[in-house]
Formats: C-alpha cells, sequence, structure tokens
C-alpha cells in the first residue's frame, strides 16, 4: 500500500480550473517528483497536500485512509511536512530557534513554562549532523545561512518533527549549481530514511537524478504518472512544456535565430 | 552549563570546531557584545547621563536619581517595554497614551457613588481593578482583531482607536461630571462612605472631650444607623454640641478612648483604597530611613560588582586551561549574590521599619523571598551539576593562593578609604584596592586561561614590531593617539584657562548677546561642515607628494582629522556653541572638558585597538599608557576643580577606570585570547555578567535609599522614591524573561520577523499578535492605575500624544521599526534616556522647551548608531 496516494484530484476556484483529474503515489523512501512549468497547478498541488486549500473532487488518501485536512497543522499533525519555496524561516532568528518554532521544547509547568534552550540547541545541532550538515554555532541568525544550508534546516527541521511525507517546494529554484547538488542529497538522504519525499520543481534535470516517480502537470491536467523505468529525461522535458509546444516555439526560436543570422551578415 | 567532568583528553570546544563554515569568523567577546541591539543605548544613557552630572547640580544626588526613576519608571518606561514587545511583534499601537488615561479615568468613575447627574456605581476598588482591567483587554482584543481581520496597517486601526478614546474620555467625562477631568478618588471613596464621613467628624471636633462617656449617656453605640445620626432632629449635632460644650478635662485616659473610638469609626472598609494607595502609590522618604554602614555595602557592591563583570570579560575573552569547566561556580557565585543581597534587603527592612505595618512586613518577607531563592538555586545547582564540578571550583579557588589575599588586601582599602577623609589616606586606600584587584585578578586568571607562551616572547615580539613601525599599519596607530594626548592637553590647558575667571556668566564676560553667540556658532560649524566636506585624504595626498617630514606628518595628521570630522564635526560645535550660549562658566568648562576627554579617550581606544592588529603587546602596553594618563586627568581634576563632585566622584570613577585599564592591559599580557568560541565558557562569562550587574545594582541602590546620620544632621533635601519604579522593574524583568526564555517570546519574534513563514510551521501568529495588543492595552490599565492613585484625579486629556514618546523610548533602545528585532531591556533603557532630557535640560537650568530639539537629536542619532553599529557587528561575523 502506497504511503500517499492520490486519485483524480480537483481543484477549481470559482470557474478556474486550476487542477483536474492529478493521479499520483507516494510510497515510503522514494521520492515523487513534480514537474511542471509556471502555472501549471503545482503550488495548488501541494497546498492541498499541505492542508492550506481543500480538494473539491477525487479522492486523498493517507496510509488508506480517505482524508481532507483543514489547516496546515492538521496535515503537520498526520505526519505531511512543507518546506515551502520561502523556506519558512526567520532570518533575524537563530538556528535552533527557527529548528523548533512552533514547537519548542518547555520545562516547568503552565504558566511558568520556558523554553528548554540547552536541550534545543543540543538536538538542533545533532540533527543538522545527522543530514551531513555541520552548524558550529547554533545561535547564528538563519541569515547568515547560504541558500542550501537554509533548505537543509528546513528538511532537517521537518523530518525531525516526525513527517512522513515531506513535501519540497521548489528547493533548487534559487541555487547555484553546487548549491543545488548539496540539497538533492539532501533529498536523498530524507529519502533513505524512509520518508516518502514530494519534490516540486520545473527542472528535469534536478528531478531525473533523485527520482523514482514523476507527475507531470501542464495547465492543471496531469501530463502523465510514471515511474522512473518507464521515462527518461529527454521525455520529460518534452512533457514539461507539453509536447507540440515546445517544438513550435524551437521552430520559432530556429527561425529568429537564422533571420539575425542573416541580419548580421549582410 | 555542561555537566561533563573535568579532565577529559580534549574539552576545548574549539580545538574540536569543525572547519564546516570557515566563512564565519570567530567574534570576539566586545563583537559579539555589540551586537544586542541595547547595547548602543546603554552607551548613550551613560554618555548622556554623565553630560547632564557635569553641567547640572542636582543632577549626580539622590533626589535627581529618584526623579529620573520615577520619570522613567511611569509612564514612559512601563509603555515603552510594552510597546517594544508589540514592535518586535511587527505592530504599532497609537492609541496606547490615550488609553492609560481612559483605564484611569474608568476606574475612578466606576468607584464614584454619585457621578453628575447620571449616578454611577459606586463599587468597590476591588471590583474597579478587575472590571477595567477586562475593559483593557478588550480594548487590546479589540485592536488586535481588527488589526488582524482586516490586513489594515496597524496604526491606521490604532490611531481610530486613539480618536474614539480621546473624544470618548472628553465626552464622558463632561458629561458625567461636568468638567474635564474626574473629581479625586480618595476624596470620592470618603464622601461615597457616610461611616467614614462620621469618623472624619469625630475625630475633627474630638481633641480634649470626653466624647465616649457622651456617646452613651445620648445612647449612640456604633450600630446606630448613621441615618438616624443625621435626621433632621440634629441627633447628631446635638451630640457634637454637647462635646463642645463638654470639652473642659483633658486628662490622658479620656484621649486614648477617644482615640480609640476614632479609630474604630476610621477603620472601617474603605473600599480598599488604603490598601491598594500602598500598593500602587506608596512612596519611600528616603530621610527616614537611616543606615550607618549605607556607604560599606555600596562601596562592596561597586566592588563585587566590578569584579564580576572584568571576570566576565575574561572568562569570555581567554582560553581556557584544559580541564577548566564551568560547572558549580556560577550556581556559587550567583546563588550566594542574590542570598547576600537579600540579607542586606532583610536587614534594611528590619533596621527601618516604616509606620506602616503593612509595608514593613512586605518589605521584610520579599527580602525573605529573595533570600530563600538565592538559597534554592544554590542548592538545586548544586544536586544538578555534579557534586565534583562544585569541588572542582572550589579548589581551584583554594588552590590559587593570589584570590585570597587579593580580596583581603582590597578590602583593606576599603576600610582605610572609608575610615579616612585626609588625602593620604585616600590614596593609600585607593592604592590597595587597585593592587588587591590585580592580584586576585591575576590569581584567578593563571589558575584557569592558558598563558602566553612567555613574556620574554611577548616582548620579542613587540621588538619584531617595532622593527617594522614604518609599516603602514604601524603608521595608522600613531595619528589618533597624538590626536588623543593633544586632546588631553588642551583640554587641561582650557580648564585651567577658564578657571582663572572669577566670572560665573560667560556671556557677560565676553560681552556678546545670546544671538551673537549662536551666529558664531552657526559660522563655526559652518566652518566645520565645510572642512569636513573637503576629503581631508585628498588634501592629506596632496601634501604626501611632498617629500619633507614636516608635509608627511600634517598629510597624517590632516588625514586623520578631516575624517573624524566628517562624523563628529558639525554636530560637536553646534551643540557645544548652542549650550555655551546659555551656560555658566562651571558648565561651559565641564562641556568642553568633558569633550575633549571624550575625544581624548575615542582617538587614543583607536590607537590601541590599531596596534593590536599590529602586535599585541604594543596595543597592552599602549593600554597601560592610557591608563596612567586617565590617572593623571584624575589627579588633574581633583586639583583644579571647584565642584565636590568633580573632586569626589569624578576622581574616584576616573580612577577605577584606569584601574581596570591597566589590569586588562596586563591580564591580555599575561594571558592567551581565545581564537574559537566556547559556549561553556561563555555561559559562564554571561552569568558572571549578570551577577556582577546585579551587585552593581543593589549596591547602588542602598546607596540611593538610605541615608547616613552625618547627612542627615547637614540637613540634604528630602527624597522620597515611589512604589512605581518597583513595578517598573518587575514589568521590566518579567517581560525580558518571556521574550527571552518562553515559546510566546520566540513567537513575538517570529511574527515580528516573518509572519506567513511562522504560520506555516505552526505558530498561532494571528493569537500572538492579539495578545501582544492585549499586553499593550493592560500594560496601558496598569499605568492608568498608577496614575489615578498618584495624581488623585486623571484629566481628560492625560495621556494623548505620549504614545510617541513610548515608540521614541522603544526605538532609542534599539527596536527596530520593522519588528523581529529589539529587546525589553533596550526600551527600559531608552526610557531612561527619555526621563533624564526630562529632568536634565530643566535642571541644568536651559530652558524646558529645548527638550523637544534634544529628543529629536538623540532619537535621529540612536537609529543612525543602531543601524551603524548593527551593519558593523553583522559585517564581522
Amino acid at each position: 500500500m502506497a504511503l500517499l496516494e492520490l486519485q483524480n484530484i480537483s481543484k477549481y476556484y470559482g470557474n478556474i480550473i486550476a487542477l483536474q483529474g492529478v493521479t499520483t503515489e507516494v510510497n515510503a523512501g522514494e521520492v515523487t517528483c513534480v514537474l511542471g512549468d509556471n502555472g501549471a497547478g503545482k503550488s495548488t498541488f501541494i497546498k492541498i497536500l499541505a492542508g492550506v486549500h481543500q480538494h473539491d473532487d477525487g479522492d486523498f488518501l493517507l496510509e488508506g485512509d480517505s482524508v481532507r485536512f483543514n489547516s496546515p497543522r492538521e496535515a503537520l499533525d498526520r505526519g505531511i511536512a512543507a518546506v515551502y519555496q520561502d523556506l519558512a524561516m526567520v532570518p533575524l532568528m537563530s538556528v535552533w530557534r527557527n529548528f523548533f518554532l512552533g514547537s519548542e521544547p518547555t520545562k516547568g509547568i503552565w504558566p511558568f513554562e520556558w523554553i528548554d534552550r540547552a536541550g534545543a540547541k543540543q538536538i538542533a545541532k545533532e540533527e543538522m549532523a545527522k543530514m551531513g550538515i555541520d552548524i558550529r554555532d547554533t545561535e547564528q541568525p538563519v541569515g547568515t545561512l547560504s541558500g542550501g544550508e537554509r533548505q537543509s534546516v528546513a528538511i532537517a527541521r521537518a523530518v525531525y518533527f516526525g513527517a512522513k511525507v515531506l513535501i519540497l517546494d521548489e528547493p533548487t529554484s534559487a541555487l547555484g549549481v553546487k548549491q543545488s547538488g548539496v540539497v538533492l542529497r539532501y533529498i536523498v538522504e530524507a529519502a533513505k530514511r524512509g520518508l516518502g519525499v514530494i519534490f516540486i520543481t520545473h527542472n528535469p534535470s534536478h528531478a531525473y537524478p533523485v527520482g523514482d516517480r514523476f507527475l507531470i502537470l501542464n495547465r492543471g491536467k496531469s501530463m502523465g504518472n510514471f515511474a522512473k523505468s518507464e521515462v527518461s529525461q529527454q521525455e520529460l522535458t518534452q512533457l514539461m512544456a507539453g509536447g507540440a509546444e515546445l517544438e513550435q516555439l524551437q521552430h520559432e526560436l530556429a527561425e529568429a535565430i537564422a533571420s539575425k543570422d542573416a541580419a548580421s551578415a549582410s | 552549563m555542561s555537566d561533563t567532568i573535568a579532565g577529559d583528553a580534549d574539552p576545548q570546544t574549539e580545538q574540536a570546531a569543525p572547519a564546516a563554515d570557515e566563512r564565519l569568523a570567530y567574534r570576539g567577546v566586545f563583537q559579539r557584545m555589540l551586537i544586542r541591539p541595547e547595547i548602543g543605548a546603554a552607551i548613550g544613557a551613560i554618555a548622556i547621563w554623565t553630560f547632564f552630572w557635569a553641567v547640572s547640580v542636582p543632577f549626580g544626588k539622590a533626589g535627581g536619581a529618584a526623579s529620573i526613576l520615577d520619570v522613567a519608571s511611569s509612564p514612559l518606561g512601563i509603555m515603552a517595554v510594552a510597546v517594544a514587545m508589540l514592535m518586535i511583534g511587527g505592530e504599532f499601537d497609537l492609541s496606547t497614551g490615550a488609553a492609560t488615561g481612559a483605564f484611569g479615568i474608568i476606574m475612578i468613575l466606576m468607584v464614584r457613588d454619585v457621578v453628575g447627574d447620571a449616578g454611577g456605581w459606586g463599587l468597590s476598588l476591588w471590583w474597579a481593578l478587575p472590571l477595567s482591567l477586562a475593559a483593557a483587554i478588550t480594548l487590546g482584543w479589540f485592536n488586535g482583531t481588527v488589526v488582524d481581520r482586516t490586513g489594515l496597517p496597524s496604526f491606521i486601526v490604532t490611531l481610530a482607536s486613539f480618536f474614539v478614546l480621546k473624544g470618548a474620555k472628553l465626552g464622558f467625562s463632561k458629561q458625567l461630571v461636568d468638567q474635564i477631568q474626574t473629581g479625586k478618588l480618595d476624596d470620592l471613596i470618603i464622601a461615597a462612605d457616610q461611616e467614614r464621613l462620621v469618623g472624619l467628624r469625630l475625630i475633627d471636633d474630638a481633641e480634649g472631650a470626653r466624647q465616649q462617656e457622651l456617646l452613651n449617656s445620648l445612647g449612640v453605640t456604633m450600630d446606630t444607623p448613621v441615618e438616624g445620626l443625621e435626621a433632621g432632629n440634629g441627633t447628631f449635632g446635638a451630640l457634637l454640641d454637647a462635646v463642645r460644650a463638654a470639652d473642659a478635662n483633658d486628662n490622658a485616659r479620656e484621649l486614648e478612648q477617644l482615640a480609640e473610638l476614632s479609630r474604630s469609626f476610621i477603620d472601617r472598609p474603605d473600599k480598599g483604597y488604603s490598601t491598594l494607595n500602598e500598593i500602587f502609590a506608596y512612596d519611600w522618604l528616603r530621610n527616614e530611613h537611616i543606615w550607618e554602614w549605607r556607604d560599606w555595602a555600596y562601596m562592596l557592591g561597586a566592588f563585587l560588582g566590578l569584579s564580576l563583570l572584568v571576570l566576565a570579560v575574561y572568562e569570555m575573552h581567554f582560553r581556557r586551561k584544559p580541564g577548566v569547566e564551568s560547572a558549580g561556580i556560577l550556581p556559587l557565585c550567583g546563588g550566594l549574590l542574590i542570598a547576600v543581597a537579600g540579607a542586606v534587603l532583610t536587614i534594611v527592612s528590619l533596621t527601618n521599619r516604616s509606620q506602616n505595618p503593612i509595608a514593613a512586613v512586605l518589605a521584610i518577607a520579599s527580602s525573605l523571598a529573595v533570600v530563600g531563592i538565592g538559597l534554592s538555586i544554590m542548592r538545586s545547582y548544586r544536586h544538578r551539576a555534579n557534586a565534583q564540578g562544585v569541588s572542582i571550583a572550589v579548589k581551584s579557588l583554594m588552590r590559587n593562593a593570589l584570590v585570597l589575599p587579593g580580596v583581603a588586601l582590597a578590602l583593606v582599602g576599603m576600610w582605610r578609604l572609608h575610615a579616612t577623609d585626609s588625602v593620604g589616606g585616600n590614596t593609600v586606600g585607593a592604592i590597595l584596592i587597585g593592587a588587591g584587584m590585580l592580584v586576585a585578578l591575576i590569581g584567578w586568571g593563571s589558575t584557569r586561561y592558558v598563558r602566553r607562551a612567555s613574556l620574554g616572547d611577548a616582548a620579542q615580539q613587540l621588538g619584531d614590531a617595532s622593527d617594522d613601525f614604518d609599516d603602514s599599519r604601524s603608521g595608522s596607530v600613531a595619528p589618533p593617539f597624538v590626536i588623543g594626548l593633544v586632546a588631553l592637553v588642551v583640554g587641561m590647558f582650557l580648564a585651567r584657562r577658564m578657571d582663572a575667571d572669577n566670572s560665573t556668566n560667560l556671556v557677560v564676560e565676553w560681552d556678546l548677546s545670546g544671538w551673537a553667540m549662536f551666529l558664531i556658532a552657526l559660522v563655526v560649524a559652518g566652518l566645520a561642515a565645510f572642512l569636513s566636506a573637503v576629503r581631508g585624504d585628498t588634501v592629506a595626498a596632496e601634501l604626501s607628494a611632498g617629500e619633507t617630514a614636516v608635509s608627511r606628518a600634517m598629510s597624517v595628521l590632516i588625514g586623520t582629522a578631516g575624517q573624524r570630522m566628517r562624523t563628529a564635526g558639525i554636530l560637536t560645535f553646534i551643540v557645544t556653541m548652542l549650550f555655551l550660549a546659555q551656560a555658566t562658566i562651571q558648565g561651559a568648562r565641564a562641556i568642553f572638558f568633558m569633550l575633549l576627554l571624550g575625544v581624548a579617550a575615542v582617538s587614543c581606544m583607536t590607537g590601541v585597538r590599531r596596534a593590536r592588529n599590529v602586535s599585541h603587546p604594543l596595543g597592552s602596553l599602549l593600554l597601560l599608557i592610557v591608563s596612567v594618563l586617565v590617572a593623571g586627568t584624575a589627579f588633574f581634576i581633583r586639583a583644579e576643580s571647584m565642584t565636590p563632585k568633580f573632586r569626589t566622584q569624578m576622581f574616584s570613577v576616573l580612577l577605577a577606570v584606569a584601574a581596570l585599564m591597566a589590569i586588562w592591559a596586563i591580564a591580555t599580557l599575561i594571558f592567551q585570547e581565545r581564537s574559537g568560541p566556547d559556549h561553556d565558557a561563555d555561559g559562564l562569562g554571561r552569568g558572571l555578567a549578570v551577577a556582577g550587574g546585579l551587585a552593581l545594582t543593589v549596591g547602588l541602590f542602598i546607596r540611593l535609599l538610605a541615608v547616613t546620620e552625618a547627612e542627615v544632621l547637614r540637613g540634604i533635601t528630602p527624597t522620597r522614591f515611589s512604589v512605581r519604579i518597583l513595578w517598573f522593574l518587575a514589568f521590566t524583568a518579567v517581560a525580558t524573561w518571556v521574550l527571552g526564555r518562553t515559546r510566546f517570546g520566540s513567537w513575538i519574534f517570529a511574527v515580528g520577523g516573518n509572519k506567513d513563514a511562522s504560520r506555516q510551521v505552526g505558530v498561532p501568529a494571528s493569537r500572538t499578535k492579539t495578545q501582544l495588543f492585549m499586553i499593550t492595552a493592560v500594560a496601558a490599565w496598569l499605568v492608568g492605575l498608577l496614575l489615578a492613585f498618584r495624581l488623585n484625579t486623571i484629566q481628560a486629556s492625560t495621556g494623548d500624544g505620549e504614545e510617541f514618546e513610548y515608540i521614541i523610548a522603544a526605538v532609542v533602545g534599539g527596536n527596530a521599526l520593522t519588528g523581529g528585532r529589539g529587546s525589553t531591556l533596550g526600551a527600559a533603557i531608552g526610557a531612561f534616556i527619555m526621563a533624564m532630557s526630562v529632568q536634565g535640560i530643566p535642571s541644568a537650568r536651559w530652558n524646558s522647551d529645548w527638550r523637544f530639539v534634544f529628543v529629536g537629536v538623540i532619537l535621529l542619532l540612536a537609529v543612525i548608531a543602531n543601524n551603524y553599529i548593527r551593519t558593523q557587528a553583522e559585517q564581522a561575523r
């Protein structure tokens, strides 16, 4: 049984079809990549999974139960953690405070509860180390970390708080080549630890090496849902851009370049 | 605190530190201090205090301190702290000022029996308090909810609340009582309480009368309804007439009986007024509390506090020996200190029982509680930290034979200083204290920190450094140092010259009107601006093209001076000249001298800092020279100054500074600095710093709160400290704890820093913000109560427009306008700065309207300085 299964999920905003008939599955220890160009419905897709929005049609099965989340908190409680593009980090706050934000460990009895700072720092450091990052000083503000390190804090946080399904929203989009590689390693690391990972991206060359399953979205519709064995990177790219459209675009590009060459030659 | 057992092979965190993030350079202790948001405010507060202390007579005295504390605490301080929390949470509240008055009015109106034609509730204060609190919470909830639901900027929403409150206050007050202020709180309660009225009347007419008997003969008992007495047949009037008629025999026994009767009337329920008045408007009359040991306690506190602060810096700065651990020392020191403070407080409250038994009992109980807390901290830590840690701490203290004799020496010095009043005695005392501190601190260090390879090596290094003294880096050491020296000498010269004239007023002396002075000030300022606009370094570059030694020296001087001018020139001259125009010769002298001293200090320290980059021993040696200069300045001031506060206070402070500098210089010569973080040591350092600050504060408060017999005989001005200071301290302490240590505090920073992000990770952002508005409103309620009990009546306009002062205080204290960064402690310091401007300008006998100029300049400077410090500190990462 798949950890998470979506069958013909649809979402409408009034008369706009944001998502229609999307089907895929996420297994424990595997990475499911959701690929799509801008406006393909990726954001709507993860917002449904994370409980920000609710689906209007179809079945959303988590460990076999049909579920419908009313808030991100509910999704979190069921083990679905989302790491958003903007990272959900507070740049001026320290690494350990960000790590535990919203779920700080406390000591004492209400109303005299205080944060267990020493414990929190210790755990944050250890968890980061497990992901292969060595943060020397957990007191440093997150704003001073590099993009890749911030992603790692977010991923380590989700893993620590018992996520079964980890949703990563474009984690590599704002990163350089090397940093992206580092983040991809964290993704594999998380999957190795038994999580089901949903990796959302518009870059097939990032998705193909780490993914076990690929869902391609275009204008709110599913362009296909493949296991890795069924599809090549080339085909992925084709499908993402809507196949024929990309060919058309290439054709136009070729023409434009030819005319430019002609102009410069004359 | 680490519980690891000492003696591990490799406990040095810095050695184990991975090279993973080598981009993060290690920050030294001073850099790390600078990153705190309140540090700029603290430095500013000290500078401003020193400035006013120098130019105004009452500023350094207990009375001045009392009024600063009073203004700083309430309404300003409490509100500034609350507003700071709100600002960290990313919101503003413009209704706070109006709210303070509003809640006071609401409370008074609830208590009144008859309010104009509209009637009144005539509630007991015990009901009025929680009800008005509920009103406050409702206002906060309203503000918060509207801001949250509509998503409008909070300052628009709260601006609306402000006008609603302002209008409602005026409207209701006019409608209900037909004037723009409420009636008096105590009067109203008395008027509302008929029985109390009778009691008062009996007292009024009672002197020397045989009232008890007469009352009995008339058949009046305590149970007789008051209405009966007051009834038309005039029973009560007849009673009083009879009392007056029988007013012949006044023996002691009858008086006693009378007093008892009167008391029985007076002690009837007064709706909680007298109890609550004690809590909200109690005054500590300093002159009634004589304590001969005061100066001893003060000196001990100052000595202990300074020593602990130095130890804290040591601990954060030097490299620890392997095997040295924190465990045990901090709880020992902290607990001991708190216990001692509590014991001192207990003794004070036992020896100075005030007339009011409730206050006395409260004071004793709270002091005992402090003792208890201290002891329990010691005990609990002893259980948690391993016993080994404690024994190691004690052993390391014992093992070093130098610490205890050093402390003993210092104590002897203090006794000497206290016992004699002669110059020789004081000098001996001061030298003993300095030597004792040096011995003890070096002794402490030598058990804990790694020594430099040897002093010989240091000397060698110094020799190397002086070899390449022509090096460009070492070349930049000399100019600031020379400028510092020149400033110092010029300052001393000026001070002497100005003292030579006997005139008290510069303006008359120079035969210039204020306007002429103003014009001169403008011209000078313009000149300064022009000079600063001409880039010093370009001139310097042209000059240095010349090959002669003179032109090269001049180029260096102009280059450095040009850089300094740009930042300091304009403001310094404008401010100096403006104040000069109104100052007496004493004040002018003080300003000049302090300014030049300040320039000298900054320049010399710049030189020292640069020297450190060249070679460490050189920096330490320069620091030693500076400390000698400071000591020299102290003696100059002592010899030259006419005012006692310069002769004694300034002298001792400068001497202490010189001693600390010298000790630090020697320590840095002997011990190695750390090159990496050591959280265990930092934790201990922080604890020591807190303990030191506490000791200093306790010492200072003892000095402020008590008088000696001699002072009473001399007839010092009476001073009263209001209980609102305690409310302020308590509020700040709780707010700081909440902000720094609890989940709610973490969430405040989170919603201010990035609201969406914090919501995504499960922080209840809306709830947090609404609660913040509620906290602000509750603070306004508390301030309203304090105002009502203090003033007895509240004007309809009380507090209106003061919200900006709260915000300014918070901003001056380092709180970011954009949210997510700041501190409540900073806001409290900001409140002190504002209070000093309120008190300092009139007490320096300048027109108090200048205050607003002052506040504006301070605000601008504070924002710029905070920004600058922050970027500097963050670059240094």
